[in-house]
């Protein structure tokens, strides 16, 4: 790992943070999107699968702190997800916004379901909530990659003196 | 070899790191309401005074309602998930005299659910978003007697109230007094909707609760 993909890493980290932050305490929804989840996918897809396994820690502490969830549980449903999503080669953004979309709504669902007594919401408030949270996601998602898709040809553009 | 399972070694460290923080946080839990002192010093100088006020708050509400000065202080430690909560973590437990089926109030002196399991230093509380959560109440327009569910989030299912009745939205609704957790006269909430079910002798409800269990700092429990 060079130190300009670690600079980068930690650069995006920072962003991602900041805005989980800034979404959590001022956009006015009862389910706000989770910019972690889609960032580890961004970075599974990209093939740092290592990279964000590693994240997968990190930020499941970060959220776990913003959304006052007990530390570590948010780690391991990251980890889990990361290290499946890890094995899927998807290229196109149709794939990928389909494979978030599934994973965001397991990663929601693991929140409310209890071993032996199932889910602690009624379905429809279920279907409800967690459809909202998977649009938001997927959302999120094409805006993220999107931009840092222009980002890289940006910089790819510069390094290779296009005008 | 290693290096072909590298993503199946971080993977492992990863969730054994998780579990130790995990075991770790409940730890701190139950050092931080030991040594509340020693962590107050840590909060900077706002949070200290929004604390303060909070617990003046508390102080004056029992010292105003007898009947809670009986109930103890907690801090809310987690919420399960972040919004509607259906269960939240308390800094009180056995060692404070918290038993199982206490009731858990908000500030403002409204339900939010009661204490489900005990440890030594902290509680698990179902919240009435819960769908485990049943709670006998009693409409204060009509004095009829229901059963409010939790589950429909965001509201809560007020059930068993018949057809006849001239329950209207707006209504509020306390504790009954007929269970054997919650003592009479708790307020719930406040009837939102009423609908009219068909092929059903009762009305539909829903209520919604007035403590918003996930901006909570701190409940009071008790019996």
């Amino acid at each position: 790992m060079n130190k300009s993909f670690l600079i980068k890493i930690v650069e995006q980290l920072l962003i991602i943070s900041s805005l989980q932050l800034l979404f959590s305490v001022y956009f006015k929804s009862a389910v706000i999107p989770s910019f972690f989840l889609i960032w580890l996918f961004i970075l599974t897809w990209d093939g740092n699968t290592e990279v964000a396994l590693m994240l997968s820690f990190i930020t499941g502490i970060i959220y776990d702190i913003i959304s006052r969830g007990a530390l570590g549980t948010t780690s391991i449903r990251f980890l889990a997800i990361v290290y499946i999503t890890g094995f899927l080669r998807i290229k196109g953004t149709a794939g990928r916004f389909i494979c978030a979309a599934f994973f965001s709504l397991i990663f929601f669902l693991s929140f409310l379901f209890e071993p032996g007594k199932g889910f602690l919401w009624d379905t429809w408030p279920l279907i409800k909530y967690s459809g909202i949270f998977v649009i938001y996601n997927g959302l999120m998602l094409i805006l993220l990659e999107l931009s840092i898709r222009r980002y890289r040809w940006k910089w790819k553009k510069d390094y290779l003196g296009i005008s | 070899m290693i290096w072909f399972f590298r993503r199946e070694i971080i993977f492992v460290m990863g969730i054994l790191f998780s579990l130790f923080i995990m075991g770790k946080s409940k730890h701190v839990n139950v050092k931080s309401t030991e040594n509340a002192n020693k962590v107050e010093e840590k909060l900077n100088y706002e949070e200290l005074v929004a604390e303060n006020i909070r617990l003046r708050n508390i102080l004056g509400i029992k010292e105003k309602e007898s009947y809670f000065s009986r109930f103890a202080v907690g801090n809310v430690l987690s919420l399960r998930p972040h919004v509607f909560p259906v269960e939240i973590v308390i800094s009180k437990g056995a060692a404070q005299g918290i038993r199982e089926g206490m009731s858990v109030v908000s500030m403002d002196l409204s339900l939010v659910g009661r204490v489900s399991e005990v440890q030594k230093n902290t509680s698990k509380v179902v919240t009435v978003f819960n769908t485990m959560s049943r709670v006998s109440v009693i409409v204060d327009s009509t004095n009829e007697v229901g059963i409010m569910e939790g589950g429909s989030v965001p509201y809560c299912l007020l059930k068993y109230i018949s057809r006849e009745s001239k329950i209207k939205k707006g209504d509020s609704v306390q504790t009954s007094g007929y269970s054997d957790f919650h003592p009479k006269g708790i307020k719930v909430g406040e009837i939102v909707e009423v609908v009219k079910a068909q092929d059903s002798l009762f009305f539909d409800i829903h209520i919604k609760p007035y403590s918003c269990v996930s901006q909570m700092e701190e409940v009071l429990i008790g019996e």
